[in-house]
């Protein structure tokens, strides 16, 4: 395609100004959940690509992270219900989707709501749960309904699972399988804080109460931003990128990328899809109308590292499908 | 005659087994040795270092399992590329395994370099006992960067200048086949000087202005976006195809470019990305004017 059509130009610059406009709120929302939560930067980030992407988040991290904290603060701050659910061994699906409850008096059904009935979820510790519990979960995720009894009923918008996964414990868990663990559009990887970040926890929880998080937008405007991020302007080329990106950690050979024998599988076709709709969501955070190759490289590994399944010699090896992901970064050209 | 050999062999047995028993509970205790080395003690700021730990020790790889070693802590380095290797050597009948880890370092500014110790941890297949091991940490000065011709070029320059010269042999000898020596001016005696990086990067700027100007720049942005990390790639031996502008422009802070300079290069990327993204159309001034700055960013710089 010719740079720069007057046609293109135009309405890119339309989108720039509604992006500028709609996403003043994100710098307040930052400030406010800083007065709360130390560092995380990233998580707090990446959980507002998943809201406004309408994607769903898988995270791993060791306990103490302030995992639940960042997800409750940013439901103060944009006003929507919040809920968390502990995963464990005798968890039923009627415990997530609720039931129809029989009234003796009147001799009628009537159907009480579960917890997933909320805006946005924290599912703590999901592989704890076994795999019927799971897919109830995943499949809400995905449907954004739920049946009980004979009824269909439609999940609040926006609605968003964070689900947790210790890294350390494995025993008595039943690990996600790969097919339920594509439906989650990121999975982050979150660490220890600094030793700067540490201290300053050490020195907010010495004090009596949190802040309080001024509330910066309510649920409708984040449906109005999530319609702005939908009009970002993704060009060709970006396209070109993506698929390119893809492509090589199916085939990395056509690539003449040195991955043979370590990819078992590669990125499903909902790898390109969440990684155009979240790159999107990053552009609309930095305040443009545009998608940059910044943008792609900002949530590829999140997007990508797990759907990027290794081989048991990759594994034998210590390589990690987050070494292969950069491997393909890294070799692949930039528009 | 069948009863004393049944004897001997019985007697044999019951002399001979004890000891083999004994031979196959008693394995040797094998010990691993750690080394830890960098290729040289001051490293200038635009090349790389390497650290190259090994341990080694007697017997088979089998023997020990090494755990994959987390990478050292390092001031004023950073690590971009490591690698590690097994391999088994049998010296005067001897069996030695290594597992040597290679780390690429790139300095981050001059002065001291600081690697910190690499632990090692192991487990001994025969005995179960798991260990660790730990090296020196290493210091190194990083001294201000180099010139290209200094250290790792010279063989690269020795074969141009060979080439250039087999050149200027080769076709004066064609020349002097075909034109009458009485009719050579003093100005053909003088042989072409080899084109710099910069002028060869100034030639395509002018064929670009020249496309420019014959209204035929539909990928001008991409165009001018390549010569310009070409010229970067082959300059200052940075790589910028699997980079974004923001990867490349951070790169520019380990090369002795002067602020202004960075920020020209900065401009000049950032509005190509947005001609190339954002479907900014660039007119024919602001064509110009990217000409303009990148024709002086490549003068001052040759």
């Amino acid at each position: 395609m010719q740079e720069g059509t007057a046609q293109t130009a135009s309405d890119i610059k339309a989108i720039q100004e509604k992006v500028e406009k709609e996403s003043l709120f994100v710098r307040e929302l930052m400030v406010e959940m800083g007065k709360v939560i130390v560092g995380q930067k990233y998580l707090v980030e990446r959980l507002l690509i998943g809201i406004l992407a309408n994607g769903h988040i898988l995270l791993e991290g060791v306990p103490g992270l302030a995992k639940t904290l960042s997800i409750k603060t940013l439901s103060d701050a944009i006003q929507t219900k919040f809920q968390r659910i502990q995963f464990t061994p005798d968890l039923l699906p009627a415990d997530l989707i609720g039931t129809m409850i029989y009234n003796p008096q009147s001799g009628t059904f009537t159907t009480k709501k579960g917890p997933l009935f909320t805006n946005l979820i924290l599912a703590d510790e999901i592989n704890r749960a076994p795999a019927k519990v799971q897919s109830a979960l995943l499949e809400a995720m995905q449907e954004r309904q739920v049946t009980i009894g004979e009824n269909s009923f439609k999940l609040d918008d926006p609605f968003l699972v964070m689900a947790t996964q210790n890294p350390i414990e494995q025993e008595g868990t039943y690990p996600l399988p790969e097919a339920q663990v594509d439906r989650f559009m990121l999975k982050l990887s979150i660490t220890y804080p600094n030793k700067k970040e540490e201290l300053e926890i050490i020195d907010r929880n010495a004090e009596v109460g949190f802040p309080e998080v001024k509330k910066v937008i309510s649920p409708k405007d984040i449906l109005k931003a999530r319609e702005v991020v939908g009009q970002i302007y993704v060009d060709e080329k970006i396209k070109d990128y993506i698929l390119n990106i893809v492509f090589a950690t199916r085939n990395p050979e056509e690539y003449k990328i040195d991955l043979k024998d370590l990819i078992a599988y590669g990125a499903s076709p909902r790898a390109s899809i969440y990684l155009n709709l979240a790159a999107k969501a990053h552009a609309f955070l930095k305040g443009r109308g545009y998608v940059t190759p910044e943008d792609i490289k900002a949530i590829g590994m999140d997007v990508l590292r797990h759907r990027v399944i290794v081989t048991y010699e990759a594994e034998a090896e210590g390589i990690t499908s987050e070494d292969i992901v950069k491997k393909v970064f890294d070799h692949i050209e930039v528009p | 005659m069948r009863f004393l050999s049944i004897s001997i062999l019985i007697f044999a047995l019951a002399v001979f087994l004890p000891f083999s028993g004994q031979c196959q509970t008693n394995f040797s205790p094998a010990k691993i040795e750690l080394k830890s080395s960098v290729d040289r003690s001051n490293i200038p700021l635009n090349q790389n270092l390497t650290l190259t730990v090994q341990a080694s020790w007697e017997g088979e790889q089998r023997r020990f399992s090494i755990t994959p070693i987390i990478p050292p802590q390092c001031e004023n380095l950073e690590i971009f590329e490591s690698s590690s290797l097994n391999e088994s050597k049998i010296e005067q009948g001897i069996t030695r395994s290594l597992k040597t880890f290679r780390f690429v370092l790139k300095p981050l500014q001059t002065g001291t370099g600081r690697i910190g110790p690499v632990k090692v941890d192991y487990i001994d297949n025969m005995t179960q006992d798991s260990s660790s091991l730990s090296t020196q940490p290493i210091q190194v000065q990083i001294t201000p960067a180099n010139e290209r011709s200094r250290s790792g070029y010279k063989p690269a320059l020795i074969i141009a200048i060979f080439l250039v010269l087999a050149y200027v042999r080769y076709s004066s000898r064609k020349r002097a086949k075909r034109i009458d020596l009485s009719k050579i001016t003093e100005t053909e005696k003088i042989e072409p000087k080899p084109e710099s990086l910069e002028e060869k990067s100034l030639r395509g700027l002018d064929e670009l202005s020249e496309q420019v100007r014959m209204g035929r720049s539909d990928n001008f942005s991409t165009d001018i976006y390549r010569l310009l990390t070409g010229y970067l790639e082959s300059k200052y031996q940075i790589v910028t195809s699997g980079k974004t502008t923001d990867d490349i422009i951070r790169s520019f802070s380990s090369l002795d470019l002067t602020p202004e300079k960075i920020s020209l290069l900065r401009e000049v990327l950032s509005t190509c990305d947005r001609a190339k993204f954002a479907g900014e159309r660039l007119e024919k001034e602001k064509r110009d004017q990217i000409l303009n700055m990148v024709r002086k960013f490549l003068e001052q710089n040759g």
